[in-house]
């Protein structure tokens, strides 16, 4: 009977932790009459606490509020009761109060684009998200074309990052993240860059180490798993004596240009070396692929 | 005295074939004497009046005269040619100033030993263009692009005729699969001072190439030791220079180029061939004490051990 | 002629030419393996006559060289308009009559016409920063009737589309080029006036 005789307003709300909140509960008209039940009667509690008289306020006969300065403190659930026959408490109505914090503005977006397969390219952003909000927050990576916008990437529960399947180059992709649950949305700085100046392409592929006539000479020959149309590569290639720790590196400015195959000189005859091959977009935009495998070779003996 | 005014009569047999030559009205029977280039022939080939020649070949080309045998009078003159009807004709089209023009050149797989004549028809879709000739070389013709970036394929059809035959050959192709510049020019490799595995190649776009803003060139640029037979290869897609970095030090290299349109097209004959060897130090005047250690084992003093940066120094642990 | 003396209009122009042309040259290669994959799915010969199928935008063009900036990029850009239509044509005769069930097909189709898409925006961009007038967008013909079309039909014009945008793309690149000369050359002109 009581529980129909009145309602809280506003229902379940979100609030901002540290904020200040009132609530209202109102009691029906016809409760007032027929259960002999008046708005000075109502005692609020949170979770089964008693909230002290000096928060609540009688705004009239039907209305009592109450008013918390800061959430921080506030339990839920928030329940509205009366003191039926002055000693026996009845619930008139209760609401849930989730506590939480907008979103922060997602913070170091970046992106990496993955080479995938020969011409498909995967691209991966994260950013940091910021502090918890205690609340379901979702983020969205956000990318557009200035005349094409494209599906919204939802990130994963941890958050802070999200997979674009298919990306094109030569085309200004323009990308931002947008962070939103019940108390506010904020949006990252927007990044503007061609994805082709963000690629971490796929490592040479079937490197072959083969010995010359000269014994201080080795010769490596690999496929490049990118297509010219696409990029122009440079190369980093290191090298060691095969049971020694110390790894050589080829001077980059040796293997600058778009290769599939350089000799390395300067070797010990007779010995066995084993070879490292990476490579990235020439001008150096992007990121370096991984090594390709290791390869070894063994350099003829000096006759 | 022998009479010889009579009009010259050509006529052309067949590799293989028999021959078999009247005096003019003369009769079977009657005397007659056959020269060939003023020399008798021999009265074994002749039937009769008629002069027989069995599975003829090219040494019958000649003069064939035949004169009345009292008065000497000339009855019967013919130049008598050997030779075959042509075979199909070999045709090329091919577009190494694009997008000017395209040529078409021609020849015959094997000699007819007679003339021939060529006609040549370019049929583009509906429309048939004009293929002007040259003087020089005879077998070949140009014909201007009217229309550029068409996907209608060109048919071009080269008939052959002779006094023994015709052949024709027809070959279809799209626009772009003809165009094949020349080669680059002006190729010049030189050494790097001080840098001994480094070689500096420059060349020119080829000069019949019109437009190479418009129509821009990449290029093939191969180099090898000419201690080696296996070529190393690199693409380039701009520029008309490339530097080799891992040149053997102290070897002499071969480098040629290659060029192509960046789009369309094959690529071109290799360029003139050039040599270069890598720069390498003057070898110092070495007295006892000064002897420098030897870095490496290598026999020679001006073998510098390559430049190279110890990378653990910097990341312990590398691929990972 | 160091850049920073360039007017910015025409270093953005160069800019967004160069990258204009990495474009179109990317769609060609996507175009070229995807008329392969095409012909393959749909049993057609490459060669087969496409006489009939018409109402394309045809890349061939006569007196290539006399064209003007404006009817280069112009021209470029109503024939990307209609591409973008008759490629999303191409796309749904795919998805709903031909293969209706090979996705990374109609993924590769759907990349092309994101370019496609991409490069038209390109030329817009371009026809404004070099001061032409944009061309009106105009209804795209043979569209309509596209639902009576026999299914030997589709896959045929299905082919030509493929075949004219790669044709299409080749010409792009090379007026894009002839436009980046220009534009070098009058910014050079363009700064001796300064």
């Amino acid at each position: 009977l009581v529980q129909s005789c009145g309602y809280i307003t506003p229902e379940s709300p979100v609030l901002a932790i540290g904020s200040n909140f009132t609530a209202w509960c109102i009691l029906n008209e016809s409760c007032l009459d027929y259960g002999n039940i008046y708005a000075s009667q109502i005692i609020w509690k949170t979770k089964r606490s008693l909230v002290p008289k000096e928060q609540y306020r009688e705004i009239n006969r039907t209305v009592s509020s109450v008013t918390f300065n800061d959430t921080s403190t506030l339990a839920t659930p928030l329940t509205c009761n009366i003191l039926a026959d002055g000693h026996l408490e009845q619930n008139i109505y209760g609401i849930d109060v989730r506590l939480g914090l907008p979103p922060e503005k997602p913070e170091n977006l970046s992106c990496i684009v993955h080479q995938t397969s020969r011409s498909r390219f995967s691209m991966n952003c994260t950013w940091n998200p910021g502090r918890a909000t205690f609340l379901d927050t979702e983020f969205w990576l956000r990318t557009r074309w200035p005349q094409e916008t494209f599906n919204d990437c939802k990130a994963a529960v941890v958050n802070n990052s999200c997979l674009i399947p298919d990306v094109q180059f030569f085309v200004n992709l323009e990308v931002w993240v947008e962070a939103k649950n019940d108390l506010g949305m904020m949006e990252s700085e927007h990044l503007l860059f061609d994805p082709v100046d963000m690629v971490k392409p796929l490592p040479p592929q079937n490197l072959s180490v083969t010995s010359g006539i000269l014994p201080t000479v080795l010769k490596l020959s690999w496929e490049n798993r990118i297509i010219p149309a696409e990029m122009e590569l440079k190369f980093n290639i290191l090298y060691k004596i095969s049971d020694s720790p110390d790894w050589m590196e080829v001077p980059p400015e040796d293997t600058a240009s778009t290769r599939t195959s350089f000799t390395v000189q300067g070797l010990k005859p007779y010995t066995e070396y084993v070879f490292l091959l990476r490579c990235m977009k020439r001008d150096g935009l992007g990121y370096w692929s991984d090594w390709s495998e290791e390869k070894s070779g063994v350099t003829i003996e000096d006759r | 005295q022998r009479h010889s005014q009579q009009d010259t009569r050509v006529q052309y047999e067949r590799i293989g074939a028999d021959v078999t030559m009247k005096c003019g009205a003369m009769d079977w029977d009657a005397a007659v004497t056959w020269t060939v280039n003023g020399s008798d022939i021999d009265e074994s080939h002749l039937n009769g009046s008629y002069l027989v020649l069995r599975n003829v070949h090219l040494g019958h080309s000649g003069q064939y005269s035949c004169y009345e045998g009292s008065s000497w009078h000339l009855k019967y003159q013919t130049s008598l040619k050997v030779g075959t009807p042509p075979k199909e004709p070999v045709l090329m089209c091919r577009s190494n100033n694009y997008p000017k023009r395209f040529y078409c050149s021609w020849h015959l797989p094997s000699p007819t030993y007679i003339p021939n004549t060529f006609n040549i028809s370019v049929i583009h879709g509906t429309r048939e263009m004009v293929c002007e000739k040259e003087a020089v070389p005879k077998n070949r013709c140009h014909i201007r692009y009217l229309q550029l970036f068409s996907t209608v394929k060109y048919k071009v059809t080269l008939t052959v005729t002779n006094a023994l035959g015709r052949n024709s050959t027809t070959i279809t192709f799209d626009e772009f699969a003809i165009v094949k510049p020349d080669p680059p020019e002006n190729v010049v490799a030189k050494p790097v001072p001080y840098s001994p595995r480094r070689l500096e190649v420059r060349w020119n776009n080829p000069s019949s190439w019109p437009d190479p803003e418009s129509f821009p060139l990449k290029f093939f640029l191969r180099y090898r030791p000419l201690i080696l037979d296996q070529w190393q290869h690199v693409e380039l897609s701009d520029g008309t220079s490339h530097t080799i970095t891992d040149a053997y030090a102290g070897k002499e290299y071969i480098i040629q180029v290659a060029a192509k349109d960046n789009d369309i097209g094959t690529w071109s004959d290799w360029s003139v061939a050039v040599h270069a060897t890598p720069w390498t130090e003057e070898p110092k005047y070495l007295t006892t004490e000064a002897q420098a250690p030897e870095t490496t084992t290598s026999s020679t003093s001006s073998f510098v051990p390559p430049p190279t940066t110890k990378i653990c120094d910097q990341e312990k642990v590398v691929g990972s | 002629m160091a850049s920073a003396e360039r007017p910015p209009v025409i270093l953005r122009s160069l800019d967004l030419c160069s990258r204009a042309i990495r474009l179109a040259r990317k769609i060609r290669s996507d175009v070229v393996s995807l008329l392969d994959s095409y012909v393959e799915r749909q049993g057609l010969d490459k060669n087969i006559s496409l006489d009939g199928v018409d109402s394309m935008p045809t890349a061939a063009v006569e007196h290539w060289s006399e064209l003007t900036e404006a009817e280069r990029l112009g021209n470029n850009l109503k024939a990307y308009r209609i591409f973008q239509t008759l490629l999303a044509e191409v796309l749904e005769d795919q998805r709903t009559h031909l293969t209706p069930t090979d996705t990374n097909f109609h993924e590769s189709i759907q990349s092309v016409m994101l370019q496609v898409s991409a490069l038209a925006s390109q030329l817009e961009e371009l026809l404004m920063l070099l001061e032409h007038s944009v061309p009106a967008r105009e209804e795209v013909e043979g569209t309509a009737d596209s639902t009576s079309r026999s299914m030997f039909e589709k896959k045929l014009r299905g082919l030509k589309v493929l075949q004219e945008l790669a044709q299409w793309s080749v010409r792009s690149v090379k007026d894009l080029h002839h436009v980046t000369k220009h534009s070098h050359s009058s910014s050079t002109v363009h700064v001796s006036h300064q």
